[in-house]
């Protein structure tokens, strides 16, 4: 049985690994192809927001990921040692795309593809880790 | 991820292959910034081995429509798979930028 947890550095080149991580876990759940390839790409986007935003991509900080079905839903459970600071992905209000091409930016997009690719999230506190879940009905 | 720039005649073809994470994007970016400077007026961007693209990569794009648009340059994908087409749609992007299947429909579309 594969592990499911996978703990790697906050660097930009770790981000493949995690994907690999998060596809093979969705084969042994028998996901779709074609919704095994949104979630991956989620998963990256929420791995990635935390890696820059909340550990400047420090390689000495980790980011550890968890997957597991739980009552019928896929759980994907990120967490990281952030004592000082906290995001709230369930409730932050996504630009719109219109915008960020008028205004020519390069960013605010992994937030919409998180929001639109999972049915739930939720964000807790855990002592000085931030921990995000992510729901997805199977 | 590797990029490579080709012309034929009017068109500037960039070629894609690989995958475009928040750790490649840079390259890409640096392709259509390089591209953008030499005045072109007919931007194709191969994307058939393309094979995965996350929101870094969709970036490069955005940031740049506009400038397109005003300069006059013709800015279209072709070669997309279906996994990486999914990205622009579930964003929205397959209404703001041009995305065609084969070469030829991008030079005609770009022409």
């Amino acid at each position: 049985m594969m592990n499911r947890t996978i703990q790697v550095p906050c660097e930009k080149n770790n981000l493949r690994q995690i994907r690999s991580f998060v596809a093979e876990r969705l084969q042994d759940f028998a996901v779709k192809p074609a919704d095994a390839d949104m979630l991956v790409l989620a998963i990256d986007e929420v791995c990635a927001n935390v890696m820059e935003h909340e550990q400047a991509w420090n390689p000495n900080a980790n980011l550890e990921l968890s997957i597991w079905v739980e009552n019928g839903r896929l759980v994907f459970e990120v967490q990281d040692y952030a004592p000082d600071c906290f995001f709230d992905p369930a409730n932050y209000k996504c630009p719109n795309i219109q915008q960020i091409v008028h205004e020519k930016r390069n960013g605010g997009m992994g937030l919409i593809i998180v929001q639109s690719v999972m049915d739930a999230i939720s964000t807790e506190k855990r002592g000085c880790y931030n921990v995000y879940k992510f729901y997805k009905n199977i | 991820m590797q990029v490579q720039h080709d012309k034929e005649g009017v068109f500037h073809i960039i070629s894609i292959d690989g995958e475009v994470d928040a750790s490649s994007s840079i390259i890409l970016d640096n392709a259509l910034e390089k591209a953008l400077t030499t005045p072109t007026k007919h931007l194709l961007i191969d994307c058939s081995r393309l094979s995965y693209i996350s929101s870094p990569g969709i970036g490069v794009f955005t940031s740049r429509i506009e400038d397109c648009e005003k300069v006059g340059t013709k800015l279209v994908l072709f070669g997309v798979s279906d996994k990486v087409y999914n990205v622009f749609r579930l964003l929205g992007l397959d209404q703001l930028i041009q995305i065609v299947k084969t070469k030829e429909e991008a030079k005609n579309l770009a022409a």
